[in-house]
């Protein structure tokens, strides 16, 4: 479990995936220490994938329309998702800061009632968190470096390089993070994609 | 907050008005009755679902308002005149989204509108650009279906009808094959959506077997029974909105609905 | 003039279909060992599976006339060589199929089941008997109906091969039969004799193949699913998952991304091993057949090679060159033809339902058996002669595997086109055409292998029977004529013929591996209809 401790992040129990830590590419543990001793340089955070942005914002207005501290169970019964489904979602609106758990009980945080109450394309409010998290961070990173912008390639190389990958295998990492930069970035409207090239490109 | 009652002109004209539609499949020459006088109305900002058990007939009867189907007797009037084939005044949202994978979505609304002369190819692009912007897409005019998850698959479809700028939007089951979250999410968002002052839609008829769905979304709610399918009820729902899923109104409604079902 | 009878007929099928049973059955038995070998062993697979990708991308019929020469020097007496040259060709052509239908059977036995017999403590030759055998049946019957009928080409080929040769012939068999009565001016014989071929074909299909497969069913662990279409006749030239394609485009492969990847790096070095051994048995065949030959040839030099003279001097390299060409714009003319005939049938079900079994029937005569209605005057019209018979080779594979991606569709796009109103127009260029494309690139990639394997008759043939010859086709230059005529020359041209098949061969798997499998991935990727 200390892949947790590297993002700085508390414990919510075994059930959750492990999907949202970076998985050190160097297991002397180096980064670990860095963490522990500098908070402020801590590597950013990672976005589950698989998560959607639509799902979040389900989570929130669901948890939203709840008396104000709502059990992790009780929660995926109201939305009729397992568990399972439920933890990488709610790792994700935590990481966005739009709730809080502790210990299995969730409850909105200021920011998450100000998202429920948004009309209109609520990921926009988080651009400038998302654009801390990883792979949004080096997405944007290698856009901005190149006008004609960046292929899924290159962004999942950066981010192995870095020691950010979603799934073990090379090949298979790639899909992941297209579609986590697909259902986040666009939204957000940090980088615009074209099917035809398969470039990013920053917004 | 708006009802049916609250909007103007629904004691006019019906938008769709069902009369009277039977059907019978033949099969080896056995006659097999699906549709057994079926008669219903879809009036101005209105929206309507139709359900039923499985099998019964419902995506028969919306493709026959739809006019790509016939029925064996009676008829289908859209504003009075007989629907004999589809029209760009009524489209069609499906359930399994029907995109064509190697078109982006701009390219997939586009199709949409390929029957369209009276419209040059500007007036298209910016019909569809917008389209897709009310569906929440902006941004992902270039990306292609396969890239998207479902949810914005089905709201590409969604885009691909509203372009049309229908007065009727026919939609089957158009959740069902969704994910739980993502079709809250998108369920929330339809109705306004749809029927709102600025919004050239007069009817929404849908197919559904999902109840909560039904109450949720309807102003009136279309029974039917199992095959062949006669009218149960109909049961109109005022329920104000967005309407809470918790209240005790909703479950009398879900109740009556069900107790109609079985 | 050879008069026709039904006895005489039931003969020449009764022996042909010996030679076919013979070599599915040394095919099965064949497939069984190596493809469970290679699903059971990791270091075996990486090894068997890209060799048998490049085996299957191999024009066999090109090897033909080295197997026939080579088998003869060997196996006495000659008609007896002349047979186990003529079943080893069609054993060649069967056995890669199903092979991979082994190895797929038993790579997806569920785990369980395997747990099970160890924990049983079974031997592995219980293992084998109970488990693995079983559980191939099913695949082993559902591609033996596809192997057959491509058996069937090559049978009626090779047959029909051995009377191109004053020195060694076939005597009886249905491919002969066609032939003689042809070469002896008895045409109702002919076409009673074709008549008869399809009958058989037709026949078998219903008892055995039909049974065969029925009787296998119940071996099976889980519903797959297989191909869009059950008709078996039709299958055969939609080969979606069973040829070439499936493992030599591995990377596009919907079996499951998981075990793809895992493979990929060993399918690269597999790959290495492949052409190494590929060489290594060139070399250890044409060593071979030098020293085994009664009268040991002379080696020539590179020179001669080089400007091998077949008719006027070229070189083998032109020739193959000529032939690419010759394939391309045949390919192109069958296109036109079969893509929008396979729409349209496709799209109109009542025509759909009287033209396809038709269609079948017409696919299910080899090719070469039609040549003599195309013979006129060779030496005019040699071109056009083997543009027909290159044709007739192609055009199946690109009409049935059109038909069965459009047919594949489902029938929500229909609903879409009219709800929409889309124009004809329209729905032909932003629909069918491009809802067809994987399909289409399927059989155009086994369309084009197809034609390699025509070649050899298609550019020369000299049909020797009762004495006499006759030029039934000629080309001014091509590879398939080069090894005609090098397997002709008196002693035959070893080298010429080792040099034309191994340059023919490299270009067709370099080909497959640099631009078929690139068009394959991305019309795969971009033109495949899922919801
Ligand atoms: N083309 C056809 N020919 C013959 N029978 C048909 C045809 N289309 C539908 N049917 C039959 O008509 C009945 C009604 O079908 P329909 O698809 O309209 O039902 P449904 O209520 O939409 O069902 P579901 O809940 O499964 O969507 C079914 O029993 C079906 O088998
Ligand atoms: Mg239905």
């Amino acid at each position: 479990m200390a892949k947790r401790e590297i993002i700085g992040k508390p414990l919510r129990g075994s059930l959750s995936s492990g999907a949202t830590s970076p998985q050190n590419p160097d297991p002397s543990g180096s980064s670990i220490s860095v963490s522990q001793h500098s908070p402020s340089e801590q590597r950013p955070l990672m976005m589950p994938a698989n998560v959607r942005a639509g799902q979040v914002v389900g989570l929130v207005e669901i948890t939203g329309g709840l008396e104000s501290v709502i059990d992790v169970s009780r929660l995926a019964d109201e939305f009729g998702a397992d568990i399972a489904t439920l933890l990488p979602i709610l790792d994700a609106a935590e990481m966005l800061g739009l709730v809080k758990s502790d210990k299995g009980d969730v409850s909105l945080t200021e920011l998450g009632r100000k998202f429920q109450k948004t009309s209109k394309r609520k990921i926009l409010m988080l651009r400038d968190t998302l654009s801390k998290i990883e792979p949004f961070k080096t997405a944007m990173e290698l856009a901005s470096k190149n006008k004609k912008g960046v292929s899924v390639r290159e962004i999942s190389d950066a981010l192995i390089e870095k020691g950010y990958r979603w799934h073990h295998n090379y090949e298979l990492n790639e899909p992941l993070v297209q579609a986590i930069l697909i259902h986040w970035a666009i939204y957000a409207e940090l980088l615009s994609y074209n099917g035809k090239t398969g470039k990013f490109q920053l917004c | 907050m708006a009802t049916a009652a609250d909007k103007i002109g629904s004691t006019s004209e019906p938008v769709i008005s069902v009369e009277h539609v039977s059907l019978d499949f033949r099969k080896e020459k056995e006659d097999l009755p699906v549709l057994v006088d079926v008669s219903m109305q879809a009036l101005r900002n209105e929206f309507v679902t139709v359900t039923g058990p499985s099998g019964c007939g419902k995506s028969t009867l919306l493709r026959i308002i739809g006019g790509l189907g016939k029925a064996t007797s009676g008829v289908v009037k859209f504003r009075g005149t007989p629907i004999t084939k589809p029209t760009s005044e009524v489209a069609m949202i499906f359930q399994n989204f029907v995109l064509l994978p190697w078109k982006t979505a701009l390219e997939n609304v586009l199709f949409g509108l390929s029957s369209r002369s009276d419209m040059n190819e500007q007036q298209k692009k910016e019909a569809s650009v917008s389209a897709l912007e009310s569906t929440g897409l902006k941004g992902f005019e270039n990306v292609y279906p396969g890239e998207l998850s479902g949810g914005m698959k089905q709201r590409v479809g969604i885009a691909r009808a509203l372009a049309l700028q229908p007065q009727v939007l026919l939609m089957d089951e158009p959740f069902s094959s969704l994910d739980d979250l993502t079709a809250e999410h998108l369920r929330r968002e339809i109705y306004s959506l749809l029927i709102n002052p600025s919004s050239p839609i007069q009817s929404v008829i849908m197919v559904s077997h999902n109840v909560e769905e039904i109450v949720e979304l309807s102003d009136k709610s279309v029974v039917l029974s199992a095959r062949p399918a006669h009218v149960v009820d109909i049961v109109q729902n005022d329920l104000p909105r967005p309407r809470n899923k918790k209240a005790p109104e909703f479950f009398d409604k879900v109740d009556k609905i069900y107790s109609l079902l079985a | 003039m050879t008069a026709f009878t039904i006895l005489g007929i039931a003969i020449d099928i009764i022996y042909s279909w010996t030679r076919m049973l013979v070599a599915l059955g040394l095919s099965i038995v064949f497939s069984l060992a190596v493809g469970i070998v290679a699903a059971r062993n990791k270091k075996a697979e990486a090894v068997i599976i890209p060799l048998l990708d490049v085996f299957q991308s191999i024009p066999i019929l090109g090897f033909f006339p080295i197997v026939i020469l080579g088998v003869i020097d060997v196996v006495h007496p000659e008609w007896l060589g002349v047979n186990v040259a003529v079943i080893l060709l069609i054993f060649t052509s069967m056995s890669w199929n199903i092979t991979f239908g082994v190895y797929e059977a038993v790579r997806s036995i569920p785990q369980d089941y395997i747990d099970l017999s160890q924990i049983s403590g079974s031997s592995s030759w219980q293992r084998i008997v109970s488990l693995y055998i079983p559980s191939s049946l099913s695949r082993i019957a559902y591609n033996t109906q596809t192997s057959w009928a491509v058996g069937l080409f090559y049978l009626v080929s090779s047959e029909i091969l051995t009377l191109g040769s004053k020195n060694y012939q076939a005597s009886i068999g249905i491919g002969v039969a066609i032939y003689t009565f042809y070469d002896t001016g008895n045409f109702t014989g002919y076409i009673y004799a074709i008549i008869a071929l399809i009958i058989a074909v037709v026949i078998w299909q219903l008892i055995f193949l039909r049974e065969f497969s029925l009787w296998s069913e119940k071996y099976k662990f889980v519903e797959e699913p297989r191909g869009e279409t059950k008709d078996p006749l039709m299958r055969v030239y939609s080969w979606v998952n069973h040829r070439s394609i499936s493992k030599l485009f591995l990377i596009a492969h919907g079996s499951g991304v998981s075990r793809f990847t895992s493979s990929i790096t060993r399918f690269k070095r597999g790959f290495k091993y492949a052409f190494f051994i590929l060489i290594v048995l060139f070399v250890g065949f044409e060593l071979g057949a030098f020293l085994l030959s009664p009268s040991p040839r002379s080696l020539p030099s590179l020179a001669t090679i080089l400007s091998y003279e077949c008719c006027s001097s070229q070189s083998v390299l032109v020739a193959l060159a000529v032939s690419f060409l010759r394939i391309w714009y045949v390919y192109f003319i069958c296109v036109l033809v079969a893509v929008p005939l396979g729409i349209v049938i496709a799209l109109h079900s009542k025509l759909y339902d009287t033209a396809s079994p038709l269609l079948e029937v017409v696919a299910s005569i080899p090719a070469p058996v039609l040549l003599p209605l195309f013979v006129a005057d060779v030496t005019k019209n040699g071109e056009a002669i083997a543009a027909m018979i290159i044709f007739l080779g192609m055009i199946w594979y690109i009409i049935f595997n059109v038909m069965a991606g459009i047919r594949s569709l489902p029938a929500e796009l229909w609903e879409l086109r009219k709800g929409f109103q889309v124009s004809t127009y329209n729905a032909w260029r932003n629909i069918y055409l491009p809802a067809s494309a994987a399909a289409f690139v399927t059989g155009s990639i086994t369309a084009i292998g197809a034609a390699w394997n025509t070649l050899i008759i298609a550019e020369y043939f000299n049909l020797h029977l009762n004495g006499s010859s006759k030029l039934l086709t000629q080309v001014q230059i091509g590879i398939g004529k080069t090894i005609s005529i090098a397997v002709q020359s008196n002693p035959a041209n070893l080298t010429v013929l080792t040099l034309s098949i191994l340059s023919m061969t490299a270009l067709i798997v370099a080909f497959n591996l640099t631009v078929w499998r690139r068009v394959y991935h991305y019309t795969t990727k971009r033109f495949t209809y899922n919801r």
